[in-house]
């Protein structure tokens, strides 16, 4: 049975991830280089098989440089010994248009398994004639299982940086020809 | 006999704000954008938000989607016109709040367009930073429709869709900073 291949369209995908600062505030961020790869048995995704992501830590993007490179710093992710944030998946259980993907997810070396929510916005045809798919993902980990642990806290007791990170890919894919 | 308000001034803390937009593309995912630089200013009385001036002025050069051909494009009088116009103000002439809900009332002015424009904002608490400054947290989210200022560009696909929505989302996460 011939499979059919998916490609990341990055010009309309982003990863987006949020995190609360001093327990009122979130401050967002983006990762802007990342790739994935999807293999499903027809052109629906209500099957797919392997979807991999490897996302570049250095793409790493909050609008502030300062802090952009304290996260790439050993305080965080550490990026000069491990630039990519990989996700393998493992299982796909579709429930009409929702569905939740499965799969192992590595930060920092740490490989966890995840659980995250899919919504399935359709298959359309582009201007160019290229089939597209797209998708809302969202999930969430907490940054300390991942070796993240950088912590800071304010006189009054108030945790400066959360341990929650909220992510949303908002993803296209191209199908290939095959 | 006149009563003096004492009034505090706050400052938009633009590293730890996001002021983001997202428009639907080809109906089936969101685009998103922020806006790198903007301030703000909200002036409010000294025991709470309510009857606070609220002015913003937002950078449209500074807009960014990830994509530079696409920011060069929203940039272009295709969209934005940035060159023309190279600020979006908001200018508040209204503003309640009760408990955590805060309703704002004012001016939105895209393209030299001046719309009314009413929005609520949830306030989300207060604290002092690690510096000793103290800070005041809140969101927002709303719905514009860019016809309302002129941004009309679009593409039709596959028959009859429309390549992007009329509708933008804007979501803001806002850290004010005491000044005074």
């Amino acid at each position: 049975m011939s499979q059919v291949k998916w490609t990341l369209d990055p010009m309309h995908s982003e990863i987006t991830f949020k995190v609360k600062h001093l327990m009122i505030s979130t401050v967002t961020g983006q990762f802007r280089t990342f790739n994935v790869v999807a293999e499903t048995a027809s052109e629906d995704f209500s099957k797919p098989g392997a979807i991999d992501v490897t996302i570049d830590v250095s793409s790493i993007d909050t609008n502030n440089e300062q802090r952009d490179g304290h996260l790439k710093s050993d305080d965080f992710f550490s990026a000069a010994n491990h630039n990519q944030i990989t996700f393998k998946s493992t299982k796909f259980e579709a429930n009409g248009e929702e569905a939740k993907l499965s799969g192992n997810l590595t930060i920092k070396g740490v490989t966890k398994p995840v659980v995250l929510n899919v919504e399935q916005g359709g298959v359309v045809v582009d201007p160019y004639g290229q089939t597209k798919a797209g998708f809302t993902v969202t999930g969430k980990v907490s940054r300390k299982e991942f070796g993240l642990t950088y912590s800071a806290v304010t006189e009054a007791g108030n945790v400066v940086i959360g341990d929650d990170i909220k992510f949303q890919g908002e993803i296209q894919l191209v199908k290939q020809a095959s | 006999m006149s009563t003096t308000v004492k009034k505090a001034t706050w400052a938009i803390d633009p590293i730890h704000s996001t002021i983001r937009f997202d428009a639907k593309y080809l109906l089936i995912t969101s685009v998103s954008g922020w806006f790198r630089e903007y301030e703000g200013t909200v002036v409010s009385s000294t025991d709470g938000f309510n009857n606070s001036e609220i002015q913003l002025t937002i950078y449209v050069q500074s807009l960014t989607t990830s994509n530079e051909e696409r920011d060069n494009h929203l940039r272009s009088p295709d969209f934005f016109d940035a060159k023309k116009y190279p600020v979006i103000q908001f200018q508040s002439n209204a503003v309640t709040m009760q408990e955590k809900k805060i309703t704002v009332s004012g001016i939105l002015s895209v393209k030299n367009i001046e719309h009314p424009f009413q929005f609520t904002a949830t306030f989300l608490g207060m604290c002092t930073d690690p510096l000793g400054n103290a800070k005041a947290a809140f969101e927002m989210d709303t719905v514009l429709n860019r016809k309302d200022f002129n941004i009309t560009w679009n593409q039709l696909f596959d028959k009859n869709g429309l390549l992007l929505s009329d509708e933008v989302k804007v979501h803001c996460d806002l850290q004010l900073l005491k000044l005074s």
